[in-house]
């Protein structure tokens, strides 16, 4: 019978920890070597000793974290050594520059999903199938009411969205990294041809994802807040953080939507506050996560951030996967 | 109107918080439809119904039997979304085979003081054929495999 305490990866303090080479993945507490999946706020912390990850993440991770970081890079597929542990960085199709974490120690596999996604996104490297013995997978939308709809689909609701509204200024919001840049991207290739304004901070992250080769259309920086009730007919993309307080207060003539996966839910939608919800999302959904579990052909599965309990009795009962809880 | 000119207007009423923008929906949808159509519209906008035929409960398990997923798993979706047709809905996309809608062409008046109050006249069996019917939208080829499963 195997024990929690021969487990390659455990939780320390709520992230992942190998002990053995002595290094966190994601760790949301400064450390000494931090693996890092992808440059979401959620998934790294300021003040590690060193950070080691793709060379697109480090790149964003130095414009969030600041350019005096200690960080090492290595490419897709690359192996490297920790304290004779063998990991490399696969594609997880989540954002530019989003890895899976795969460990080698002693013949056994050990994956970590970081956040991913199946879907079509020409912003980022598509998922890669990796076989794996241990799975440790992320199932924030792990129930069968998630089933996303083509990416093009719902460019195209928000380009219609946007031309049956001529006399107002649209408001999409959306995160800064990874969701703007893959909007953009889609409703480019839509009927809207008006123009698009975005906030500094996705301006930032549009800049970086050009300079590392990603085709995103070009946006118009929003400099001035009180100038948004005249671009009628206009779209503008701004961080979530905006659509609270004060800020929406100061237009008339707006209306507003929230590009999430949350936004499937009726409930959720209408709670949100905003006019309309754009069901889109940089996570897999159900089937997406039976889909990696099933090709990973992991005999034994952990799940990592969001709401498992259902997703792991349906696996138990239905599938026949063996899902286990990680020891601390 | 169709069914489906119905389910439009409902998106648009969802899609803003504005009520001038909901009076001008509104309008626009009451100008292009028969009265007896909008009498319907209204009666279900102002939150009244009919004699339920068929019960949320008798869907969810209906559902769980007809594509397999356990009750358990259609009781925890609910607990997320709050209303069971939308959990069916929901889980329909997942399910769906054809694009092919079969009662988006049907009137509201025909829906609601036909079709659905018919099904109160069918046996156990037709009647989840034919709610199965309206789940899965209609494609020949899987007929008599269906039908296979109601008897």
């Amino acid at each position: 019978l195997r024990t929690k305490q021969e487990d390659l990866i455990k939780y320390n303090d709520g992230s992942l920890y190998c002990e053995l080479a002595d290094v966190w993945i994601d760790p949301s507490k400064p450390v000494k070597k931090a693996l890092i999946t992808h440059a979401h706020f959620d998934h790294f912390t300021f003040g590690c000793e060193e950070y080691i990850s793709t060379k697109e993440t480090a790149i964003l991770l130095k414009e969030r974290v600041g350019d005096n970081i200690k960080i090492k890079t290595f490419e897709y597929g690359e192996e490297f050594k920790i304290k004779g542990i063998n990991i490399s960085f696969h594609p997880s199709g989540h954002i530019l520059g989003s890895c899976q974490i795969r460990f080698i120690f002693a013949e056994e596999k050990w994956l970590i999903s970081g956040d991913f996604k199946l879907q079509k996104d020409e912003t980022c490297k598509q998922y890669e199938i990796v076989k794996t013995d241990y799975l440790i997978s992320e199932c924030t939308f792990g129930l069968p009411i998630f089933k996303w709809d083509e990416s093009n689909k719902i460019a195209n609701d928000i380009s219609k969205w946007i031309t049956n509204s001529p006399e107002k200024t649209s408001l999409l919001f959306c995160y800064s990294l990874g969701k703007a840049q893959r909007l953009l991207n889609e409703i480019s290739q839509t009927n809207y041809k008006g123009n698009i304004y975005s906030h500094g901070s996705i301006h930032k992250m549009n800049n970086i994802y050009r300079e590392l080769g990603i085709d995103i259309k070009d946006t118009i920086k929003i400099e001035n807040k009180k100038k948004i009730d005249e671009l009628k007919g206009s779209l503008i993309l701004l961080p979530p953080s905006l659509s609270k307080g004060s800020y929406l207060k100061n237009f008339k003539n707006i209306q507003t939507a929230f590009a999430s996966g949350w936004m499937s839910i009726r409930a959720l939608r209408k709670r949100s506050g905003y006019d309309k919800g754009f069901a889109i999302s940089d996570h897999a959904d159900w089937d997406g996560i039976l889909e990696v579990l099933k090709k990973s052909e992991a005999k034994n599965v952990f799940f990592h951030h969001g709401d498992s309990e259902a997703l792991s009795k349906y696996l138990v009962e239905k599938e026949s996967i063996n899902v286990l809880f990680l020891g601390q | 109107m169709s069914l489906k000119k119905f389910s439009e207007l409902f998106v648009d009423l969802d899609s803003s918080n504005s009520t001038n923008n909901k009076i001008e929906v509104l309008k626009n949808y009451f100008l292009s439809n028969d009265p007896i159509d909008n009498s319907w519209a209204i009666y279900l906008l102002t939150g009244k119904s009919n004699k339920r035929f068929i019960s949320g409960r008798y869907l969810k398990n209906l559902f769980s039997q007809i594509y397999e997923y356990p009750e358990w798993l259609i009781d925890t979706c609910y607990l997320k979304v709050g209303d069971s047709a939308e959990v069916i809905t929901l889980l329909l996309k997942n399910k769906s085979t054809s694009r092919k809608k079969i009662l988006s062409n049907i009137s509201l008046n025909e829906l609601l003081s036909k079709t659905i109050p018919d099904l109160s006249k069918l046996n156990e069996e037709e009647k989840n054929f034919k709610i199965f019917i309206f789940f899965h939208g209609f494609k020949h080829n899987l007929y008599f495999k269906i039908r296979l499963k109601f008897q």
